[in-house]
């Protein structure tokens, strides 16, 4: 059946609507008057049986099409309840075809007549007989309120559907989607949004937002809101959020976009949120990535520049050894042959003058030698086992000389095998022998004891002497470059010596320290790691 | 005239100025030849017609502009017609790494310029005793010299 018309069957006035109808229906069939009478009656008959208690009676008028052809007349009648079926008795008299059938929890009775004429029906002539059913000016008040009140309850389910379809869209979303007053008060939050925050909208808003902005990022976020309101522009925004369910912030961004009304007046904002805190997080990695990369150029860079200067160094230590030397040469030279040639012919001023610029080049060359000795120590020989009583014995046999000369006794203890840099350390015992050696007291026989001992990872080798000694508040000075505790006329030296060997035993990663006072003889003592961690 | 059994190369003035005396005290200047870079020694070697006129002992200072003592001793190392003259390095002072490379090149000694007059005089009949030996002497002879 096509339906064309409706009416809520509720009292006797809607019998009357049920009459028209029915009778208005079967003449734009183009039934005949006696039989629009019958149809329209038996109709109304029908009905008469439901209004009498209160109910839920509908009454559906409509018509069967058959290949374009209007084939019938229908009448539907559906209620729960009827107190009685005499309305349905006469109905049957009236009209030939009258069914009742159980739809559901309720009872439908159909009454059909046919349409002899057949008249031809298309969408378009449906529509009009609609409007004839429908929007036919009403006759009677009661008609009228009927007809407005039918439409408004066809808005307002169409109302509900659409409020309901937005409310399911909303929900369903995995962001959050709000609306705000002038205020900034939340008036309306989606379901994602009362899940994530965690509680009602009212405690959200009695806090301000404090209870899921980071309370640091607080007053900005509101001024930025009062901002926003002020201009009147649509606003984006990314903010941390406090999830309920696991206690952490995430990063959100988002807009609020004002809503005006015809004056163009805020009345309020529709805005939204996204979780981007995956998103944010690969960003923060990606910058940390960068920043590390950056970092490791920068060492690099510091590497090179290290590298450079290293270079630089050997490139010193290059020239120290040739052009350096090359004129202290050639002044050695003619000193030593003036002396050899022509010594009888100078005063002995002249010949003071010639001894002193030949004192004056040995101790030049002595310094260039030493300062040369410092430059070129470097880890770059690489660590190996090293036995030290060798190298106590090269560093006996390198002071011989002044071994005899001075009358000193050496004495020395066992040493273990450590690692390090053979040529380094052999320097360092020459250095420490020849400086107990140089310092000694001229009134008393030199002894020398070389005694080491091995407590853990680390060799303590103490040289210890019975010379003059020294005042060990100048100790720091004394392993500084240039620096000298006595003068030249008294005791020879560069002021290089200790200074290599700290350097030398700094390289090692170990300690050089002293212990003296006038008179009483030195003590110097260094530690050395027995293996080295690093090559 | 004495045939020519020593050419040195040296571009200090001085230090030529020196090793001459030296030669001359020691009476055997007449038998050096002195030249002031490595192109000037192949310039020399070149100009002999007769391999048994080639010197006998090459004496090379190492710090010479354009070509060091080092190249021109591997130069003449690798040279069919000069590989036997005998080749001694004359240098300021003994740089191990130097030394190392000069004698594995072919060296026969490596020797430190005097610092002394006695020294110069030492160094000069040193130079006249290599100059001297027969040339298929294959003995190695001490660099400590």
């Amino acid at each position: 059946m096509q339906e064309l018309t409706r009416i809520a069957l509720e009292n006797d006035m809607d019998l009357i609507l049920a009459y028209k109808q029915g009778m208005k229906l079967a003449e734009i069939a183009g039934l005949s008057v006696s039989k629009q009478t019958s149809f329209a009656t038996a109709v109304s008959e029908v009905c008469r049986d439901i209004v009498l208690e209160p109910n839920d009676g509908l009454l559906r008028l409509g018509i069967s099409i058959k290949k374009d052809k209007a084939k019938m007349l229908h009448a539907i009648v559906s209620f729960s309840r009827a107190k009685r079926n005499e309305g349905s008795q006469y109905a049957k008299r009236l009209i030939d075809n009258l069914t009742i059938a159980e739809v559901g929890n309720k009872t439908e009775i159909g009454l059909c007549v046919n349409l002899p004429d057949s008249p031809a029906v298309t969408d378009k002539i449906i529509e009009k007989w609609n409007i004839l059913l429908n929007h036919d000016p009403s006759v009677t008040p009661y008609e009228e309120i009927k007809r407005k009140n039918k439409e408004l309850l066809l808005l307002a389910e169409k109302l509900r559907a659409s409020e309901l379809q937005y409310k399911t869209l909303t929900d369903s979303l995995p962001l959050m989607i709000f609306t705000l007053d002038t205020e900034g008060n939340v008036t309306y939050a989606n379901k994602w949004m009362q899940d994530y925050v965690g509680g009602p909208i009212d405690e959200l808003n009695a806090a301000r937002w404090g209870n899921v902005v980071r309370e640091e990022d607080l007053a900005a976020a509101w001024t930025e809101w009062q901002h926003g309101y002020e201009t009147g522009s649509p606003r984006k925004t990314e903010r941390r959020l406090l999830d309920k369910k696991t206690g952490a912030y995430k990063w959100h961004a988002g807009a609020t976009i004002p809503v005006t009304n015809e004056k163009g007046k805020i009345e309020s904002f529709n805005a939204f949120l996204a979780d981007i805190d995956a998103q944010k997080k690969v960003e923060q990695a990606l910058k940390d990535n960068k920043e590390l990369k950056e970092a490791q150029d920068e060492l690099e860079k510091k590497i090179n520049e290290l590298n450079q200067s290293n270079q630089e160094l050997e490139q010193f230590a290059y020239v120290a050894s040739h052009d350096l030397q090359e004129p202290l040469r050639k002044i050695s030279f003619y000193s030593d042959y003036i002396k050899s040639k022509y010594l009888q012919h100078l005063p002995t001023e002249g010949q003071m003058f010639l001894n002193n610029i030949a004192v004056a080049s040995a101790r030049m060359k002595q310094l260039i030698h030493d300062v040369l000795t410092f430059s070129t120590i470097s880890s770059n020989k690489g660590f190996s086992t090293i036995d030290l009583n060798n190298v106590v014995q090269e560093a006996i046999q390198d002071n011989e000389i002044t071994i005899k000369d001075k009358g000193a006794q050496i004495n020395y203890t066992t040493l273990p095998k450590i690692q390090g840099i053979q040529v380094h350390l052999k320097q360092l015992f020459e250095n420490l022998l020849s400086n107990a050696l140089k310092f000694t007291d001229p009134a008393t026989d030199p002894i020398i004891d070389i005694e080491g001992e091995v407590a853990g990872e680390m060799l303590t080798v103490k040289f210890s002497d019975n010379g003059i000694g020294f005042d060990d508040r100048y100790m720091d000075k004394m392993f500084s470059l240039f620096q000298r505790l006595h003068t030249r006329d008294k005791y020879e030296g560069t002021g290089i010596g200790l200074g290599i060997c700290k350097k030398i035993v700094t390289l090692h990663n170990g300690e050089i320290s002293a212990v003296s006072s006038p008179g009483n003889g030195s003590t110097f003592i260094v530690r050395l790691p027995v293996t080295q961690t690093i090559n | 005239m004495t045939r020519i059994k020593i050419l040195l190369a040296d571009d200090d003035f001085e230090d030529r100025y020196i090793i001459a005396d030296a030669f001359t005290e020691i009476g055997y200047n007449d038998a050096v030849h002195m030249v002031t870079n490595g192109e000037e020694v192949f310039a020399y070697l070149q100009a002999i017609n007769d391999p048994a006129d080639l010197p006998s002992l090459i004496v090379l200072d190492l710090n010479m502009p354009r070509m060091t003592g080092t190249e021109i001793l591997a130069n003449l190392k690798s040279n069919d017609l000069y590989r036997s003259i005998r080749v001694i390095i004359f240098s300021t002072s003994v740089n191990e790494k130097e030394k190392k490379q000069c004698m594995a090149l072919g060296a026969l000694a490596y020797i430190t310029k005097p610092v002394k007059y006695q020294d110069s005089l030492v160094i000069a009949r040193q130079f006249q005793e290599y100059s001297a030996m027969e040339k298929d002497n294959g003995l190695s002879l001490s660099s400590d010299v």
